[in-house]
């Protein structure tokens, strides 16, 4: 725990200092007392600001996996808040990857009234995500002094997958497209889900309902069996590569076909499911660090 | 630039408010002492602060500066010029009167709070009534307040004002110590400006015969004093103030800028190497004084070119020093009241003084028609007694007769004395006080070739007696004569004390019984013994104690305290004005023991605000060790006493291990029980993780512990 005097309780020590210096020369004593107990006020807000904050920790800390060009939305709480007094508490929270602190991924925020908080944290790069170095910090009750609780341990570690961009056009590069898709026949909509292409929107659905669905093809994709290739791709770089194999998996995890994800070292099977997408996200994302 | 927002309807917001109101209540105090052109001003700007906040029309900053600059020029051409008004409140005071024009933010309004801060602070850079405490405190309790809610605005009003009381509540037993232990400077480290004493009251530097008039119907405390020891006869208690030489047959000087220090010897603090005093004299003056009288002076006015002290003073104190004329003098003049310790004899036969002193004591009007027949008078009394070896004695005792014989009046209501005051005093009218009888004695004595000098002071006091200690007040002040006799050395000598009851018409009817006085001076003129009567002490005619004398310019006055009511409320004001609002210097000394020096205070407070910070550290220190982790699991905390004690018996708990391989190794040991080590382990699974009500959980728990007691581990084989 530390402690920061602010510039209002720099000002308010010079008032006192000043205003004593006055009651000294004049040994006038109603000076003193007024001056000694302003004085004692800025010393009592000390103990209390820390009291308040001592006892303070994080909870209910979320985070989810999101890919490189999003941003990274956490949400917690913090406790125990008594007298709905959560919103005296400021918070800030960084992220470092596993190479390091990315610079200025720090992100501050209030808390509200019953203690909960929502952070947001600029795009992080895709690979393994440490959030932590929370600092928690208060200015109660007199905004005189700025207590801070620094909780150094990591909170939560999360994938940042690659963003999925299209680099190339899927045909002529290393998969078998369906030919379904470019017909525009499917057997149903489902609600489409952030993170998820644009390309499988049903967008005749979005401007009658103003609704993204996405279009499922069932019966088209049976049967059918997508293999991406890491080496099939090689006019592209290789932050490229996986921007352009995480947008295939994505597309065809919408689409709900068995995709297979081969890449340098490691090589997952066709299959199709959550788990399977998940798996070839976290794949794509340390890829490199392999 | 005036700029006008969308919304002309007049509406204050909340936070203007507040910021109006603030500002009124922090000025107002300031303005019972300022001048009502200034008050009108201010009142002027806050009805524009309302107009400007209610309509929403914010000033731009070349106007923001064209109105600072308009307030500025009316106060300084409109007020300063014709008035005497202090500067620095006044300028305080605009300040806090135009910000709210331009608090438009969090940032501004924090300036605004700290403002409103200094501006009740620097209220009593002067000497204030005890009630503008109370109402400052009060509105420091508002400000507080309102820099809560500024800092939170998510808390309720009723709530910030609880978190205020909160933090200056707990405030005020740290104040106190630090009122008393944080160090006390002995004098002022700077004056302010056009400080020059005209404000204080009390006896003045320059007299002319009617000057203490005014303060015969003040009840001002002037001093009090507290005697070390047995307390005297309030009848003996002459506190000498400043000594006047130089007349002009009308007004009188006391000689402050021409003071010569008592020669050390006198006092005894002469150092190895220091000349001898021309008089020969080695003895100090305690030393000749039959007795010596300590007491302490408190509440004095420390803004004089002199101290008080009782009459004959014979040492010096921490801040002041004693002249060869026995007048205490501070070192430096200290603004607001002082106390000292003093040390005084009340008999006492002075030895000689060198010459400069009976020649400034023999000075007479220097022009000629001034108090021409009073000159006469001293001059046919100088005849008629030239060949009697103690002519000062017959000279005195002949002036007194005068005074009780012929018709003279002792009267405040004195007719003027326009251009020859002591003649017409002496032989026209006859009428007068204290002053008016000193100082015609005073000029008879010297145009008889006796040395006299004119001291003004006060007289007795109102005696407390349950706390030893006297208050002389501003009615209690005095004039008399001392006069240089070679057999008595100084001679004090009151010559209002002659004058018969029946010629008395003071104001005041509560005079007291001088007769009994007075019959003692008179009845012993005609001896040479009745001299004694003036000297240094007044012995007392009963031996009683009385318990209060003086009064209407010296008179005696006794009057008996009350016990009750008044005698609560003086003993009230006692504490208030010698350990609340008069604590100082002095008072903080004696309070810690410091025998002598003021770094023994220093040090003593220097010791206590370090200890206090120590302590702040410490508490800080075990506060963030004290870092709260969750509560440890009351099974695990079982479990963890079962494997201390395995430990001991040489069977550590491995990290990896779950407690079923625990189990399962203890087993094969065969050193324990199997039946009761499966109860044990088979107790802790069902706690650790399965659902129970609580009072089934807590009857397990004693269960497991019991079991993890009576587990019996035997020695290694």
């Amino acid at each position: 725990m530390s402690v920061r005097i602010t510039g209002l309780g720099v000002g308010f020590l010079a008032v006192l200092a000043l205003t004593l210096a006055g009651a000294s020369n004049t040994n006038n004593s109603f000076g003193y007392l007024l001056v000694f107990t302003l004085l004692g006020l800025f010393v009592v807000a000390a103990f209390r600001g820390a009291l308040r904050l001592r006892p303070l920790q994080l909870a209910r800390l979320q985070a989810e996996s999101t890919f490189a060009d999003r941003r990274l939305a956490v949400g917690g709480a913090l406790t125990p808040i008594a007298d709905s007094m959560g919103s005296l508490f400021d918070l800030s929270l960084s992220a470092s990857s596993q190479h390091g602190a990315v610079p200025g991924s720090v992100a501050r925020a209030q808390a509200g009234r019953d203690g909960r908080f929502e952070l947001t944290l600029p795009p992080q790069p895709c690979g393994r995500t440490r959030l932590g170095d929370c600092t928690i910090s208060t200015v109660y009750p007199a905004g005189m002094l700025r207590w801070s609780l620094r909780l150094d341990a990591v909170l939560a570690s999360i994938w940042i997958y690659p963003a999925p961009i299209d680099h190339l056009s899927m045909a002529g590069a290393g998969g078998s497209r369906h030919a379904a898709a470019e017909s525009g026949d499917f057997d149903e909509l489902d609600a489409w889900r952030d993170g998820e292409s644009l390309a499988g929107v049903c967008w005749k659905s979005y401007a009658r309902t103003g609704k993204r669905m996405r279009k499922r093809f069932l019966q088209a994709s049976r049967g059918t069996e997508l293999c991406f290739d890491w080496d099939a791709l090689p006019t592209l770089s290789d932050a490229q590569k996986r921007s352009q194999l995480c947008f295939w998996v994505v597309e065809a995890h919408a689409r709900g076909d068995r995709y297979g994800l081969r890449l340098p070292g490691i090589e997952l099977r066709p299959d199709t499911g959550e788990r399977h997408y998940r798996r070839c996200l976290v794949a794509l994302a340390g890829s490199l660090d392999a | 630039m005036i700029t006008l927002g969308t919304r002309r309807r007049f509406v204050l917001a909340p936070g203007d408010k507040w910021l109006l109101l603030l500002s009124v209540l922090v000025v107002v105090p300031h303005l019972t002492v300022l001048p009502p052109s200034f008050a009108m001003l201010c009142g002027a700007i806050w009805l524009l602060d309302v107009l400007l906040l209610g309509f929403r029309i914010r000033l731009g900053r070349g106007t923001k500066v064209g109105l600072i600059a308009a307030v500025l020029a009316i106060l300084w051409f409109g007020i300063v010029q014709a008035t005497q008004i202090s500067l620095g409140p006044a300028l305080v005071c605009l300040v806090l009167v135009l910000k709210p024009l331009e608090t438009n933010d969090r940032r501004g309004r924090r300036a605004f709070l700290l403002l409103c801060y200094f501006g009740a602070l620097i209220f009593f850079f002067q000497d204030r009534d005890g009630l503008w405490l109370a109402y400052y405190a009060l509105y420091c309790l508002l400000v507080t307040g309102y820099l809560l809610r500024v800092e939170h605005p998510d808390l309720g009003p009723g709530r910030v004002f609880r978190e205020a009381l909160g933090l200056l509540l707990p405030a005020l037993p740290l104040a106190l110590v630090l009122f008393y232990a944080f160090p006390r400077l002995p004098e002022p480290l700077w004056q302010w400006g056009g400080e020059d004493g005209a404000a204080v009251t009390g006896v003045p530097d320059e007299v002319e015969l009617h000057t203490l008039s005014a303060l015969a119907e003040s009840g001002e405390v002037a001093f009090r004093a507290r005697f070390n020891g047995a307390p005297p006869d309030l009848a003996s208690l002459y506190w000498r103030g400043p000594i006047y030489y130089f007349t002009d047959g009308r007004v009188w000087d006391s000689d402050y800028y021409l003071q010569t220090p008592m020669p050390p010897e006198r006092l005894g603090t002469a150092e190895h190497g220091d000349p001898q005093p021309a008089g020969g004299a080695k003895a100090t003056l305690a030393a000749i004084a039959d007795e010596t009288l300590g007491y302490r002076i408190s509440d004095a006015d420390g803004f004089r070119h002199w101290l008080i002290a009782l009459d004959l003073p014979v040492a010096e104190t921490v801040g002041g020093a004693l002249t060869e004329d026995y007048q205490l003098v501070p070192h430096r003049r200290a603004r607001g009241k002082v106390s000292y310790r003093m040390t005084s004899a009340l008999s006492i036969k002075t030895p000689p003084d060198p010459e400069g002193v009976y020649l400034k004591a023999l000075q007479l009007p220097f022009k000629s028609r001034m108090a021409r027949q009073a000159r006469g008078m001293g001059i046919a009394l100088r005849d008629e007694y030239a060949d009697d070896p103690r002519s000062a004695e017959q000279i005195i005792s002949r002036i007194l007769r005068h005074f009780a014989e012929m018709p003279f009046v002792y009267s405040l209501d004195v007719p003027p004395l326009v251009t020859n005051p002591v003649d017409e005093f002496l032989f026209e009218h006859r009428t007068g006080y204290c002053t008016h009888y000193a100082a015609a004695m005073t000029l008879i004595l010297r145009a008889a070739g006796v040395p006299a000098r004119m001291i003004l002071g006060y007289r007795g006091g109102e005696w407390d007696r349950g706390r030893d200690s006297v208050i002389v007040r501003q009615k209690h002040a005095h004039a008399w004569v001392e006069a240089w006799t070679p057999t008595y050395g100084w001679l004090r000598v009151d010559p209002t004390g002659v004058i018969p009851e029946e010629r008395v018409l003071a104001a005041d009817a509560n005079n007291g019984n001088p007769s009994a006085f007075n019959e003692r001076v008179l009845g012993s003129l005609a001896g040479k013994e009745g001299l004694q009567q003036f000297l240094r002490p007044q012995p007392t005619a009963t031996g009683a104690r009385s318990d209060s004398s003086g009064g209407d310019l010296g008179r005696p006055a006794p009057t008996e305290p009350g016990l009750s009511f008044g005698y609560a409320v003086e003993l009230a004001e006692y504490v208030w004005s010698g350990w609340i609002k008069g604590f100082d210097h002095q008072r903080q000394r004696e309070l810690f023991g410091a025998s002598d020096g003021w770094l023994l205070v220093y040090g003593l407070g220097a010791a206590l605000a370090l200890t206090l910070l120590l302590a702040y550290a410490i508490w800080m220190t075990s506060a963030m060790r004290r870092r709260p982790h969750p509560r440890r699991d009351p099974v695990q905390r079982q479990y963890a006493r079962l494997c201390r004690r395995l430990a001991k018996a040489g069977i550590p708990h491995l990290p990896h291990e779950s407690y079923q391989a625990l189990h399962a190794r203890l087993a094969l040991t065969g050193r324990f029980d199997p039946r009761l080590l499966a109860e044990l382990f088979e107790t802790y699974e069902r706690l650790r993780y399965r659902q129970h009500p609580q009072k089934a959980a807590a009857r397990e728990l004693r269960g497991l512990r019991r079991r993890i007691r009576r587990l019996r581990i035997p020695p290694r084989a």
